[in-house]
């Protein structure tokens, strides 16, 4: 017995140049093959070879066993082995290790854990053994370092040795030993029914295979007949195709090619006046991420119209590749997946973060309604029930202007009454309460990995989550993973921080795919090394730079001489594996696109070299640099006539009388006058903005809080005689700090504006005895006022307002304040354009006075409106009425705020002011 | 682009020397690097071996493209033009340098590590990388220094604080929002913030590995500052004895029969006899001060001799003199004594903060770039670890070049000497530095010009560097050197200055001085109406600031007018041609974006096509604000304002009227309006709208932003429908910003928790952000219309810096300088000094104090500097026509501006009045060429439906499958298949699904009926999902296949019982695959059989 290897032309007559071997080899057993075993480097491979089979049997078979070589020895039954230690344990391990050593942060442990693994795990695939004393291990490092000992040097050597160690202590193998072991036994196949083997790989057996398979294959053709397929490289290759390869990527990188690139590519040219690339390679630049994926869904288009259908989308740039996937969908042309997606980037992940933010920023108001509109959550409700009550807690909140905390989100609900239904109350308030007991169980005590997973489960049941999640694709493959995980780590004793789980979890989501089985296509998104001799008609890379389309780096630990030193693979072997899978990309697939973006944000993008080197070889050679402009999508159809937009003009609606309000504020009258457009908006379509949430006190709201300490503390105190100076200031100081405190313990930073207020106070009440001085006296404060204005087509419009404070002196002397936290002299250069005082003066008809009181000077002053008080608030009153009067005859409402109003205008989407054509 | 003429750069591309190049603008700094690089490697020098560092990214990509496309270039030229290419460059030509020319191209293409120009950052990163372990940076990401972390910060550093209300540092926070205000106490600590890492260097310096740096900073301020408080201070003025004069003054004014200096005595008096000295200062000083602060006058007059007698006359003169000099002296002490009281606060609060921030980045795994920058240097400045960083590259570099080195600052300059200190003396490398301290305009990023001239003395003095100057340009027109000459020459602040010559002779040029726009003397003063303004017919006005849409409009005019018709020259290969101005030609320079948007206004206006230059407003574009308001709604239904919003965006196109119709109906909530109009009756708009709002609403709790967005625009048309809804001027920039929000969805937190509320959260906050962190705008794509002629392009002169245009505008030129900011950081780093020597915070300007006036006249001066520097980079981008507008200082005492200068230099060339310089460029219409050859199209034909959605399978498919599995592994007879526990588990089952199965299969195995096909005693041979192919070459896949000795057995398990109605299609099925098995194996029957779930068995008729 013996192993027999083939070296076959790579290309589309690969897999039937194998089958043919294949049944050759078997010539004695046909049809039967039902004994054989045949072992591919990947399943989809194995799809294509049965078909090749039936092909070149051209009658019916039984067919071999298909496998690939790593599945089939995991599963194969060999009770003596030890298990291997899962992943999951092993972190876990690593992560105790070195949170004992006290060496790192301990947020960092689970990324150097994870680091230490994976070189653990290189380590063993390569069967390299590091030496038992940790002084030798230093030694080697200095050598392929070439640097004395130092103490970082020493860091780096103690840190890889002792968890190599404590690794070995715990006495289980790990993934690549055990895989290992099992290879050993397997090729005893004295113990197990005898198969011949067919091995079919997709490239050199010394890259794909490590050395255990090898050996493996090596000592089962002992026993056996052993068969293996694997594709010539391209520099031993005669086709014309891989004569261009050749030249164009010496197989040695780095080293000297024996000629020029010139002289080569005249060879070339010499020995195959057509080009074997002509017609099967085009290098498309774009300019940037959607212009890369419409070129290619604009290619896939075109050749769907040529007819072709197996079509291979090799997603170096993955959000690229998400762009075309979805231009496709548009167009009814679905791709299948098989690169999957990170499960951290599924909605049913997105939904577990939110909850756990939730139960992290103690239930951030943000965080709750994003949670509480999961389409997961609360399955057992009906949803329009659902939909309700989140509605009315999201308007509760809103109002409220709450922050976070359950039982302050429930104070704000039971505050809107009557605003909101009682079954929306009712409903919103159970959710919270189930909130609150998945809270109780997330927030528990530092725990082992394995708890703290059947805590997430109860919380999710808690929440009425669990099925929903199930029911998701991929949220069930998220589930499956927990269980799964929880089952490998249930004896993990190792206790974790709610901190340390969730960034455990995280990674765990980070690193699980999700494959969407939901699609079955001819068309196939698949990473670049698993089209190797597929059998595509076509084939697109996208995002070929030379910043993705580029060999994986190694890990964190040593640098490439040390790597080569200790036998891991380097990025050279990397090099070479990336050149092989495009190679073989271009062997079997006859088109192949390639897409970059030659500039990104205006920045220069090189393409990747191994394309750039076999453009110009092509352009030497044929005077053809395969660079080709993108093709075109083609242009979307027009619009359905009937609800076809156009350009806009400026907007001037009327209003139906019926529509036209019948009271109006003064602020309203203010909108009214800066622009109609925006009373039309808020006072005849009533659209106003929700309420928002602030996380800080503005400075709209210190007004607020401005007016009320005045308002209180003259409500106390509506005269100062009787009061010291002292006892005054002490007096207004305590109101402030009162009025303030809610404020403050809301956020601190409300302490800024109170302390900026309390320095004013001095100055107020200096201000207030002078006004005491001149005989005037406080009277009321927040007077609200209103007169009802008539019309002359029989109808009135009610006018009203609020007024901050009204002073008398004498019988008949009102005066009118307004507080302004403002300077006093930016409020008197808006005199002129003045509504507000004029209009008070109206409502109120007897003022003598009405002034603005500015509150943000060292002094405090007062800026009083219009020589004539009463005409001026006529004048305001008569503008009313007239425009009143004529928007009820069907007047206009023109949208021509000015800019200084424009900026602020909440209606500018309605009067769409920006894209009304300007002059 | 040809070669710098002079030829004493042979020497600064000699590989084995190192060289300092001062390189003037347009001289051609990039090819003088690149062709540096390729001297390198014909050297045989390795790609790995040179490390290149230039300030941005994009002119680092920008050199590795250059390199590359022209080593591609030797490697394919002819051997003439290869070797006219080397000769260029000073390296020899025989043919075994041209052989080795020819290969690098593949070398470096093909090189591992390959060759790296970098940014400072990126290499500073690198250096991190590569020691992250001792660095203990392990698993960080990157977080950039944007005003929302700063927010975030901010408020959590504010519950801090509160927390320990009593703690030091909220005291002095308390003491700062009490003394100075919440905004200015922001501004401070932000400010402070972004010089931190000045800070650790200056406090790590002063206060070494110390506990507590703010004292010891402190301590060294009092010193500088002289003062140790206010009481000290005022003890200084009122030290035992201090009221003799002050009594001897009083007499005198006492003296006095003037009623103010019976005043001023009244209040001497009063003030001498108060106790408090703070009080006693406050009213003593106003006796012999203004109230501006100065020293009240008193001068010598008869009749003050007469009132004093003129020995006393002299003596109250002396007096006034000496005690004012002692209370201005006392309030001097007293504001430093302010200061530092304010700096201590300041400090305490800075570094209190800077923990904070430490802490934060701890928990979430972050580092900054000024982390790398400081732990970098932290890192090379121990021998040891300096030595593993070197050894731990994979990279060896000997050749360090040095680009834009004006742009450095003084850390970088101390890593750099850090990382050239960490090499052996025998591996010492070869340095190559080129930079133009002319054109450092980057104070704000504490760029500092003066490292120029200490670097280029360092490498002298230890790498025997050569220095070379080259000021001669190629880019610019003789006429713009000649004013660039005559504004520079006698610049006192633009020293040394060296005369620039032009290389590009008998190419015209211009430069031009627009007269500056005034302000309308009429319009001013819009007519006082009698009447109220009629609100519903008239518009306000809007005290627009006119002088600028002046400007504007003739910027406009003067595009339009020269558009097509000035003719200009290019370059083309080693040829000149000339052609038509177009749009893509015309670069306009500002200073700072504020004013923007009013000359865009008037481009748009004029139809001109700009792209603009707005950055970070993506978010506040109307149409992505359409957008956002629908998505919105989507996840708020009570949203009415953006329902509304979005029902009139082009994406629904409704009207005012049907807006009318929502408004009237009674329905709470316009979700429910919409959905009741469309019952009874209303505009097909609106029953467009409501039928996609439907269906987006339920697509918005399943779907990622991205999905749900690409679904919007596809099914609401609405790229097509903007198209149409946007004007002409807007459109291209409208439908990029529609782009790029859809690719921002994409690309937001890498696609992580994708759910649309969090989203929309992620949106407002970045929209509400300043600065860089708000999202730009979309780029423009080069469509059809435009492409031939290109835009105009909009830029700051920061932005444009390594840009030219053939003209260039510089706008609103007349602006002042700005003037200095309150409230912020003070520091003082020499060039050659290892770590500042001074840091602290600075208020008001009218308090700064006099102790630091040398440092604040070092800063007027860097900032003068810098207005030149500004004024030089944005004339030398100019390669013809370079002109200036800008609008008249509504304020008198004209300050010295960009406008001022230009008047002057050209005043200098062509007298009193001259307003421009150069020729008059050649004008004719010339017909446009062609439009370029368009692209391809993607085939115009029906696209094929490709793919199908496979449904989920059923409860009844499911239990088939799991029972196959089952009995598959119960059955197995090929090869012995390990057991693992839970491994229905891995296929996707539940284990209630197993506890249904299970039951069933251990029926079927049990039932006696079976035996025959499941124990291994009855059959000779058996196999499980055994595969054949059939006649046709179709694969099927049999349950089960049993030899005995009698027949072929093919076995099918079904999950139903034997009463399905699918009883037919089995029969056939099976009897299929026994046809096949009975080609294959003739030497028995072929039977086949269905296997029901109640152990039932029915032979199949063949
Ligand atoms: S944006 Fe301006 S024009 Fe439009 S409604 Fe508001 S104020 Fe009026």
């Amino acid at each position: 017995m013996a192993v027999t290897a083939h070296a076959l032309t790579p290309g589309c007559g690969y897999l039937d140049a194998a089958a043919g071997i294949l049944l050759a080899s078997a010539a004695a057993e046909l049809p039967d093959l039902s004994r054989h075993l045949v072992l591919v480097s990947s399943l989809p491979l194995a799809a294509e070879l049965r078909t090749a089979l039936a092909r070149a049997a051209g009658r019916p078979l039984l067919l071999p066993q298909f496998n690939t070589l790593r599945r089939w020895a995991l599963a194969a039954n060999l009770p003596d082995l030890p298990t291997p230690m899962p992943e999951s344990e092993r972190l876990v391990l690593l992560h105790s290790a070195l949170a004992a050593r006290g060496w790192f942060d301990e947020s960092a442990l689970w990324g150097i854990a994870a680091e230490l693994a994976s070189l653990s795990d290189e380590l063993s695939a390569a069967a390299v053994r590091l030496p038992d004393d940790a002084d030798e291990l230093t030694l080697q490092l200095e050598r392929a370092y070439v640097l004395r000992a130092s103490e970082p040097l020493n860091f780096e050597a103690r840190v890889v040795h002792e968890m190599w160690r404590a690794l070995a202590a715990a006495g289980r193998p790990d993934a690549p030993s055990a895989y290992r072991l099992r290879l050993a036994q397997l090729a005893q196949p004295a113990e197990q029914p005898a198969h011949p083997l067919f091995v079919l790989l997709d490239g050199p057996a010394e890259e794909r295979l490590t050395p255990a398979e090898l050996e493996f294959i090596e000592r089962y053709g002992q026993t056996q007949p052993v068969l293996v397929c694997a594709p010539q490289p391209r520099a031993s290759a005669d086709t014309p195709l891989a004569a261009v390869l050749a030249a164009a990527w010496p197989e040695q990188a780095g080293t000297e090619p024996s000629a020029p690139l010139m002289t080569r590519a005249a060879e070339l040219a010499a020995a195959l006046p057509e080009s074997p690339l002509a017609g099967r390679l085009q290098l498309v630049p774009v300019s940037g991420r959607e212009a890369e994926a419409e070129a290619a869904a604009a290619q896939v288009f075109a050749w769907l119209a040529e007819g072709i259908r197996r079509i291979a989308l090799v997603a170096e740039d993955r959000l690229s590749a998400r762009r075309v996937r979805a231009l496709l969908e548009r167009a009814g042309v679905l791709a299948a997946d098989e690169t999957g997606w990170k499960l951290s980037t599924t909605r049913a992940a997105a939904t577990l973060d939110a909850l756990l933010e939730t139960v992290a920023g103690s239930a951030y108001h943000l965080d709750l309604l994003d949670l509480f509109k999961s389409p997961h959550l609360f399955a057992d409700l009906p949803s329009s029930a659902r939909a309700a009550a989140v509605l009315a807690l999201e308007q509760a909140i809103r109002r409220a202007g709450v922050k976070s905390g359950v039982p302050a989100f429930r104070r704000a609900l039971a505050e809107q009454g009557e605003r909101i239904d009682a079954a929306s109350q009712a409903t919103a308030s159970l959710m919270l309460d189930r909130l609150e007991v998945a809270q109780r169980i997330l927030g528990g005590k530092p725990a082992p990995l394995a708890k703290w997973i059947a805590r997430l489960q109860r919380g999710l049941d808690a929440l009425g989550a669990a099925e929903q999640l199930q029911a998701d694709a991929a949220g069930g493959e998220m589930l499956e993973l927990l269980l799964q995980r929880q089952g490998e780590l249930a004896e993990s004793t190792a206790s974790f921080s709610f901190a340390a789980w969730r960034d455990w979890l995280n990674r765990e989501l980070e690193g699980g795919a999700f494959r969407d089985r939901g699609i079955a296509s001819s068309i196939v998104m698949l990473p670049r090394h698993d089209v190797r001799l597929r059998r595509f008609e076509a084939a697109i890379v996208i995002g070929a730079d030379a910043e993705q389309l580029t060999p994986a780096s190694g890990g964190t630990f040593f640098n490439q001489a040390v790597r080569r030193d200790l036998g891991l693979p380097t990025r050279e072997d990397a090099e070479r594996a990336l050149r092989r899978d495009l190679e073989l990309l271009l062997c079997t697939v006859p088109r192949v696109l390639v897409t970059w973006q030659h500039q990104q944000a205006g920045e220069a993008r090189l393409l990747a070299p191994e394309f750039d080197l076999l453009s110009t070889l092509h352009q030497l050679a044929w005077g053809d640099d395969l660079m080709r402009s993108p093709l075109l999508m083609t242009r979307e159809a027009a619009p359905a006539v009937d609800s076809m937009p156009a350009l806009p003009q400026q907007a001037v609606p009327s209003a139906p009388q019926a529509l036209v309000p019948a009271r109006i504020s003064v602020s309203g009258l203010s909108s009214l006058v800066a622009c109609p457009y925006q009373f039309f908006a808020r006072h005849v379509l009533r659209l106003n903005e929700l309420d928002e949430v602030a996380e800080e006190l503005e400075k709209s709201d210190y007004g607020q809080l401005v007016h009320r300490s005045l308002e209180r503390f003259h409500a106390a105190h509506p005269s100062l005689t009787g009061l010291d100076d002292a006892a005054a200031l002490a007096a207004l100081n305590a109101t402030v700090e009162s009025v303030f405190a809610e404020a403050e313990a809301d956020n601190w930073l409300a302490l800024g504006w109170r302390l900026r207020w309390q320095a004013r106070l001095p100055a107020y009440l200096a201000w207030q005895r002078e006004r005491e001085a001149a005989g005037w006296r406080w009277l009321a404060a927040e007077v609200k006022v209103a007169k009802s204005l008539p019309l002359p087509d029989g109808a009135a419009v009610e006018l009203y307002g609020r007024i901050d404070r009204i002073d008398q002196a004498g019988p008949a002397g009102f005066s009118l304040l307004d507080y302004k936290t403002r300077k006093l002299s930016d409020l008197k250069k808006q005199m002129a354009d003045d509504i507000q005082l004029p209009a008070y003066a109206l409502l109120h008809g007897e003022a003598a006075e009405a002034a603005y009181v500015a509150l943000d000077d060292e002094k405090v002053g007062a800026v009083a409106c219009a020589d004539d008080l009463v005409e001026a608030g006529a004048a305001q009153g008569e503008r009313l009425t007239a425009a009143f009067a004529a928007l009820r005859a069907g007047a206009g409402m023109p949208a021509h705020g000015v800019d200084s109003v424009c900026r602020w205008c909440e209606a500018s989407g309605l009067c769409r002011r920006d894209h009304v054509q300007p002059g | 682009m040809s070669s710098p003429a002079s030829q004493n750069f042979s020497a600064a591309l000699d590989p084995a020397r190192s060289a300092v190049v001062e390189a003037c603008a347009g001289s051609g700094k990039t090819w003088l690097l690149a062709s540096r690089i390729v001297r390198l490697l014909l050297a045989g020098v390795q790609p790995a071996e040179i490390l290149a560092i230039t300030f941005t990214r994009k002119a680092a990509r920008e050199i590795e493209e250059r390199v590359v496309d022209w080593l591609r270039e030797l490697a394919t030229a002819a051997d003439d033009a290869a070797i006219h290419f080397l000769a260029e460059r000073g390296a020899a030509s025989d043919a075994a340098t041209l052989a080795r020319a020819r290969g690098l191209y593949e070398r470096v293409t093909s090189a591992q590590p390959g060759l790296a120009v970098n940014t400072f950052h990126g290499w500073f990163l690198q250096l991190v990388a590569v020691a992250p372990l001792s660095a203990n940076l392990a698993g960080t990401t990157l977080a950039d220094d944007g005003s929302r972390r700063f927010e975030e910060l901010w408020q959590s550093f504010a519950r801090r604080l509160q927390r320990e209300p009593a703690g030091e540092a909220a005291q002095a926070f308390v003491r700062l929002l009490a003394g100075i205000g919440l905004a200015s106490t922001k501004t401070l600590v932000r400010r402070g913030m972004a010089r931190r890492a000045e800070w650790l260097a200056h406090a790590m310096a002063h206060a070494g590995r110390h506990e507590a740096p703010v004292a010891a900073v402190v301590d060294e301020l009092a010193d500088l500052f002289g003062v140790v408080d206010e009481a000290q201070a005022l003890a200084s003025l009122f030290a035992p004895g201090w009221e003799l004069d002050f009594q001897a003054y009083l007499g005198l004014l006492e003296a006095s029969e003037l009623d103010s200096d019976q005043a001023f005595a009244a209040q001497l008096s009063a003030a001498i006899g108060q106790l408090d000295p703070e009080a006693r200062l406050q009213k003593l000083a106003p006796v012999l001060l203004t109230e501006k602060g100065t020293l009240r006058s008193r001068k010598p007059s008869k009749t003050l001799d007469k009132r004093f007698g003129s020995d006393g006359a002299q003596r109250f003169l002396d007096l006034h003199a000496a005690l004012g000099a002692r209370v201005l002296d006392c309030l001097g002490q007293l504001q430093e004594a302010r200061n530092l009281a304010f700096n201590r606060d300041a400090l305490t609060v800075h570094h209190a903060f800077l923990q904070h921030l430490e802490a934060f980045k701890a928990e979430r795994r972050q580092i900054d770039f000024v982390d790398a920058e400081w732990r970098v240097l932290q890192l090379l400045q121990d021998e040891a670890s300096a030595a593993f960083i070197q050894a731990r590259l994979d990279a060896r570099y000997r050749h360090v070049l040095l680009d834009e080195f004006q742009d450095t600052n003084p850390l970088q300059w101390q890593i750099l000497l850090a990382w050239l200190e960490a090499y052996t003396d025998a591996a010492r490398p070869s340095v190559f530095l080129v930079g133009d301290p002319k054109q450092s305009i980057y104070r704000f990023r504490r760029a500092e010009p003066r490292l120029f001239a200490t670097a280029a003395d360092f490498l002298a003095r230890h790498f025997a560097a050569v220095r070379l100057t080259q000021d001669q340009t190629r880019r610019n027109a003789p006429a713009i050197v000649e004013v660039v000459n005559a504004l520079f020459a006698d610049e006192a602040a633009f020293q040394p200055f060296r005369t620039q010559s032009s290389l590009a002779e008998g190419l015209p040029g211009r430069v031009e001085l627009l007269p500056l726009f005034a302000a309308d003397e009429e319009a001013e003063e819009a007519p006082l109406s009698e009447k109220l303004r009629d609100p519903l017919h008239k518009p306000a006005l809007e005290r627009v600031e006119q002088r600028r849409q002046r400007e504007a409009e003739a910027l406009a005019r003067r595009l339009g007018d020269m558009f097509g018709r000035t003719r200009i020259r290019e370059r083309q290969g080693r040829s000149e041609i000339e052609r038509p101005l177009r749009y893509g030609d015309v670069l306009l320079l500002v200073r700072t974006r504020t004013q923007i948007a009013t000359y865009e206004q008037a481009l748009a206006a004029a139809g001109i096509p700009f792209t603009a230059a707005s950055r970070g407003g993506l978010l506040d574009s109307l149409e992505v604000r359409d957008v956002v308001a629908l998505l919105t709604f989507l996840v708020t239904p009570a949203a009415d304002l953006q329902l509304a919003h979005a029902l009139k965006s082009p994406i629904f196109a409704c009207s005012d009227e049907d807006l009318l119709q929502l408004a009237a109906r009674p329905e709470a909530g316009w979700h429910k309006r919409l959905q009741a109009a469309v019952e009874q009756g209303c505009s097909a708009r609106l029953c467009r709208a409501a039928a996609l709002v439907e269906a987006w609403i339920e697509a918005a709790a399943l779907l990622p932003a991205h999905d749900l967005l690409d679904r919007i625009y596809h099914q609401g048309e609405v790229p097509a429908r903007y198209r149409l809804a946007v004007p002409e001027a807007r459109r291209a920039a409208a439908l990029a910003n529609l782009e790029a929000l859809l690719l921002l969805a994409l690309d937001l937190d890498g696609g992580r928790y994708p759910s649309l509320p969090r989203f929309i959260d992620e949106l407002k906050a970045l929209r509400a952000a300043e600065g860089d962190d708000a999202p730009d705008e979309g780029e423009l794509a080069a469509d059809e219309v435009v492409a031939a002629d290109g835009r105009v392009r909009i830029l700051t002169i920061h932005g444009a810096k390594g840009l030219e245009a053939p003209l260039v505008w510089l706008l609103d030129a007349n602006a002042t300088p700005p003037a200095d900011k309150a409230w912020d950081v003070l520091v003082d780093w020499q060039p050659e000094a290892p770590a500042p020597c001074h840091f602290s915070f600075v208020g008001r300007k009218e308090e700064r104090g006099a102790s630091r006036s040398p440092l604040f006249e070092a800063e007027a001066a860097a900032a003068e500097r810098e207005e030149l520097n500004l004024l030089y980079v944005a004339v030398t981008r100019a390669r013809q026509l370079f002109f200036a507008s800008g609008i008249s200082n509504s304020r008198k005492g004209e300050a010295v501006t960009a406008y001022s200068r230009l008047q002057a230099a050209l005043g200098r060339l062509g007298g009193e009045d001259a307003c421009a310089h150069g020729e008059v460029l050649s004008e004719g219409k010339v017909a446009a060429a062609g439009a370029a050859g368009s692209r391809p199209l993607a085939a115009d034909l029906p696209v094929p439906a490709v793919g199908e959605l496979r449904e989920p399978l059923d409860a009844a498919a499911r239990f088939g499958i799991l029972l196959h599995a089952l009995l598959e592994r119960r059955t197995e007879s090929r090869i012995e298949r390990r057991e693992e526990e839970g491994w229905w588990r891995g296929m996707g089952y539940t284990d209630g699904e197993l506890a249904r199965v299970r039951p069933v299969a251990e029926r079927l195995l049990t039932a006696p009926a079976l035996r025959r096909f499941l124990n291994p005693a009855c059959y000779l041979r058996a196999w499980n999902e055994m595969e054949i192919t059939d006649e046709t070459g179709a694969v099927c896949r049999m349950d089960r296949l049993v030899e005995d000795v009698e027949a072929f057995w093919v076995l099918d398990y079904k999950s139903s019982g034997s009463d399905t109605a699918r009883i037919d299609e089995y029969h056939a099925q099976v009897a299929g695959y026994c046809r096949a098995v009975a080609t294959i194996f003739s030497s028995k029957p072929v039977r086949g059989a269905l296997i029901f779930a109640d152990a039932s068995i029915v032979e199949v008729a063949t």
